[in-house]
């Protein structure tokens, strides 16, 4: 059942040995596979540390607490802190409503959640700059009324809410198609509201599937660069996030500092794989236990 | 979710009437020249007129950032690469009146730098002058001047050599034309086709900007590079401007006037001098002239008939760039 | 309570489930509705419990018209054919859910709760499962916890969907008794149950089988 979340609750399969290949054929692919991590994810992530505290960790800490660092690296937290949620707000609705619903136009909402994954994220922060921007649709109504969407936070913030908004509701779709109505329909004929059916029922039946989806969200919301890059005027202390922040400091040469506040964001992603692991982990003991249990029983 | 438990606030702080912002925005490699020159300023104005002034800077491409002001990048003055991305704030947008160049001293250009050449300790290809560009077996590292401001300085500095020293726009086109049959990379911006050449080590002679030849020597240690100054260049000249529907709108036209204003003073010149631009001021070049040797230097105006025909004629799609330049031939 | 159903009409898509059924069950009875799959069963007695709406036609609830009330009012017990029971809540919690749902006026306290649980927990015989999660029981135990969660509410109406399609669980067929005895045990004015043609067990004999027929 809760095998379709991704890769949360895989069954550790047995392996048949009677079926299984030569030795030699399962050390080479395994080989093969550790080489591949090694070279295209250990080694530069050592580099990145490497460099990063290349010229010492005095320099580490100091290109960090640097007052456009430290904004940089704040931004980059406000644009998550708002996009997630919001991303959660919308990927359950849609979620719901697909899967809860039958109307008109489903498909091509399925289709359009999409289109974030399918579209150049430089396209992405263009259309805003379309839009937005002071030859834009929206451009010259913007200006009368002091509004500042892009080359400002607001067209950060949006730029990184369209890029991430496929990924909680991709997570929960599936999740919630394959538990159907019943359980909620369980909870209505026992009398509960709707708000305490989705608060009760609801929520704690998809919060892996969910928490899965908020963790790549963050993950991908912290890490943007193309479509922040184009809306966001570059304006340090002011309107660079982290990604753009590293790669101006890299055109400075300073190296240490630009590969320091990479280190940051190579911190951040180690910690999402943490957390998404323990979370892997946890869910699969409680269905072993659950399992478990289950067998002793009958 | 880290950000979630971080209560965060990068709400702008409101301003007191005592203090006014500005926002420069430049082209890549000014950006330690106004780090230094922003901190200069606000003392200035602090001293002169009381009041807290706080700038802010953006840099890029030289023709990306002209962009980013079309689009609403709200700038109160812009210090670009060359006169023809600022013409673009005039013929896109109208945020500035058609004689914008005519409003300061010198084409609006408080300092100036020219095109050197950049090789590697020793001079081992014994590169002297551009003719040493076109001989076999050189490799040339110049950005492409299809996206980068800098590679078209590079190009007509060549190109202008050439018609010197050959007598023809022929015998230019097929010098340029050969040189670029050396390059072996065309970066898209000048930072990169400075990556290329000094930390990858890729090619015998980099085309620079003379700011960022001196900057090269710093960054990756003195020693690693020599700088050849060819017998002819160009003389580069970045304006800079106020953008006046954005200070209109933002009540900053006084301030941001003075700041261009402090460029051409003697403290703003020789920030420039420190900071490898040639200074404009007679005094302050003279106690310079020791960095930066003399050269003859051509001027886009009087060689190639100002940015815009040159743009046309060279670097629009079908122009004679398009036409010499093969890759992989 | 006596339901009485009259001119359900129901489609879904170009399939008509039900084409003008008209049904009438007076209180205390038990029914079992019987038909080949596919008749309308189920549609049926989720328009009665208020999932679905009818395309036409209306329900009356001892003799007052039910076919807009909410689900939620209608204080009707569902015992969904797989039961559905909350994966994520104990079997306790599950059987005390209809109960802490309720409006903090008529929510019992914690301790009458607790109570009244175990009582049900007792009443299908399964109140040493009452920590365990439905993962860990197997399908006739779930369908004791589903009974007696659908009792905690003390329903006027109870509906099993499909009480007796998982046969082979022996523990399924100790049930359908428990359906009669407790019914009429919990004093309920109405019981209604279904069944396919052919697996009734005798020992859960309807007062009255209705069958219905695919048009």
């Amino acid at each position: 059942m809760a095998g379709n979340v991704s890769t949360l609750g895989r069954r550790t399969t047995r392996i048949n040995h009677a079926v299984t290949e030569p030795l030699w054929v399962q050390l080479s692919l395994i080989t093969v596979a550790l080489v591949f991590l090694a070279l295209f994810l250990v080694v530069p992530l050592v580099a990145v540390f490497k460099e990063a505290f290349s010229k010492g960790a005095e320099v580490y800490f100091a290109s960090l607490v640097e007052p456009d660092a430290w904004h940089a690296i704040k931004l980059t937290l406000l644009a998550a802190a708002i996009s997630v949620p919001l991303n959660v707000i919308f990927g359950v609705s849609a979620a719901w409503a697909i899967t809860k619903f039958r109307f008109r136009g489903k498909q091509a909402l399925i289709t359009l959640i999409d289109l974030p994954f399918a579209v150049s994220p430089v396209v992405a922060g263009l259309i805003y700059v379309l839009l937005f921007g002071a030859q834009g649709w929206l451009g010259p109504w913007l200006a009368d009324n002091d509004l500042k969407i892009i080359f400002a936070v607001p067209g950060i913030v949006l730029a990184t809410i369209f890029v991430t908004f496929p990924f909680v509701a991709r997570e929960l779709i599936p999740l919630m198609e394959e538990q159907g109505t019943s359980y909620e329909e369980a909870s209505l004929t026992l009398g509960a509201s709707g708000w305490q059916t989705f608060w009760r029922v609801t929520i704690p039946s998809i919060k892996w599937g969910l928490l899965y989806g908020i963790i790549l969200c963050n993950a991908r919301a912290m890490g943007e660069f193309g479509a922040v890059s184009v809306v966001s005027g570059h304006i340090r202390g002011q309107t660079n996030t982290l990604p753009l922040h590293i790669e101006i400091l890299y055109n400075e040469y300073q190296f240490a500092a630009s590969f320091a506040a990479a280190s940051i964001l190579a911190g951040l992603a180690l910690v999402t794989l943490v957390v998404k692991s323990l979370l892997e982990w946890q869910h699969t003991r409680d269905r072993e236990k659950a399992a478990r249990a289950a067998a002793q029983q009958s | 979710m880290l950000a979630l438990t971080l209560g965060l606030s990068v709400s702008t702080v409101s301003l007191a009437q005592s203090e006014v912002k500005l926002l420069n925005v430049s082209y890549d490699p000014t950006r330690e020249l106004y780090t230094e020159f922003n901190k200069a300023f606000a003392d200035h104005w602090q001293k002169t007129e009381k009041q807290k002034v706080t700038i802010s800077q953006s840099h890029g491409g030289s023709g990306k950032q002209a962009r980013s002001v079309i689009d609403g990048l709200a700038a109160d003055v812009v210090t670009l690469a060359l006169a023809y991305d600022i013409d673009a704030l005039y013929e896109e947008a109208k945020l500035i009146p058609e004689n914008w160049q005519s409003r300061l001293p010198n084409n609006s250009a408080p300092y100036t730098s020219t095109i050197v050449l950049v090789v590697r300790k020793g001079n081992p290809k014994n590169i002297k002058d551009w003719d040493d560009l076109v001989k076999p077996g050189v490799q040339v590292i110049t950005p492409n001047p299809k996206t980068s401001g800098g590679a078209r300085w590079n190009y007509l500095a060549a190109w202008a050599f050439a018609k010197k020293k050959y007598g023809s726009d022929e015998k230019a086109r097929e010098f340029v034309a050969q040189l670029y049959k050396n390059v072996p990379v065309l970066d898209s911006g000048a930072r990169g086709s400075t990556t290329t050449f000094a930390q990858r080590e890729i090619g015998d002679v980099f085309l620079s900007w003379e700011n960022e030849a001196f900057l090269i020597e710093k960054e990756f240690g003195a020693g690693k590079f020599d700088i050849v100054v060819p017998s002819l260049s160009i003389l580069a000249e970045p304006p800079v401007t106020v953008v006046d529907k954005n200070v209109e709108k933002n009540g900053t036209r006084k301030v941001a006037e003075a700041y261009l204003k402090f460029l051409y003073s003697k403290e703003g010149q020789e920030i420039a001098g420190k900071n490898f631009y040639r200074p404009r001021d007679p005094e302050v070049a003279a106690k310079y002239a020791k960095v930066f040797p003399q050269v003859e230097l051509i001027t886009i105006d009087a060689e190639f008939g100002g940015w815009q025909k040159a743009q046309k004629e060279h670097f629009n799609d079908g122009g004679v760039f398009d036409a010499i330049y093969k890759p992989g031939t | 309570m006596s339901i009485e159903v009259k001119n359900i009409e129901k489609q879904f898509g170009q399939f008509k489930a039900l084409d003008n059924v008209s049904l009438s069950f007076p209180t205390g009875e038990l029914v079992a509705l019987l038909g080949p799959s596919g008749c309308g069963k189920t549609t049926l007695l989720r328009i009665i419990a208020g999932l679905e709406n009818p395309d036409g036609g209306v329900v009356h609830f001892h003799g007052e018209d039910a076919t807009h009330v909410h689900v939620r009012q209608r204080q009707v017990g569902f015992v969904f054919q797989h039961y559905a029971l909350f994966r994520h809540m104990t079997v306790f919690d599950n059987v005390a859910f209809g109960l802490t749902v309720r409006p903090r006026g008529k929510r019992p306290g914690k301790k009458e709760i607790a109570e009244r649980v175990h009582e049900l927990l007792r009443l299908v015989q399964l109140d040493w499962l009452a920590d365990r999660y439905p993962d860990q029981l197997s399908g006739g135990q779930r369908q004791r916890i589903a009974l007696a969660r659908a009792l905690a509410v003390e329903p006027k109406v109870l509906l099993l969907d499909e009480p007796f399609w998982c046969t082979r669980c022996q523990s399924a067929q100790r049930s359908a008794p428990l359906v009669a005895s407790s019914s009429r045990r919990a004093a309920y004015h109405f019981n209604f149950c279904y069944s396919r043609p052919g697996r009734g067990d005798g020992s859960c004999r309807p007062d009255r089988g209705v069958e219905q027929r695919q048009n």
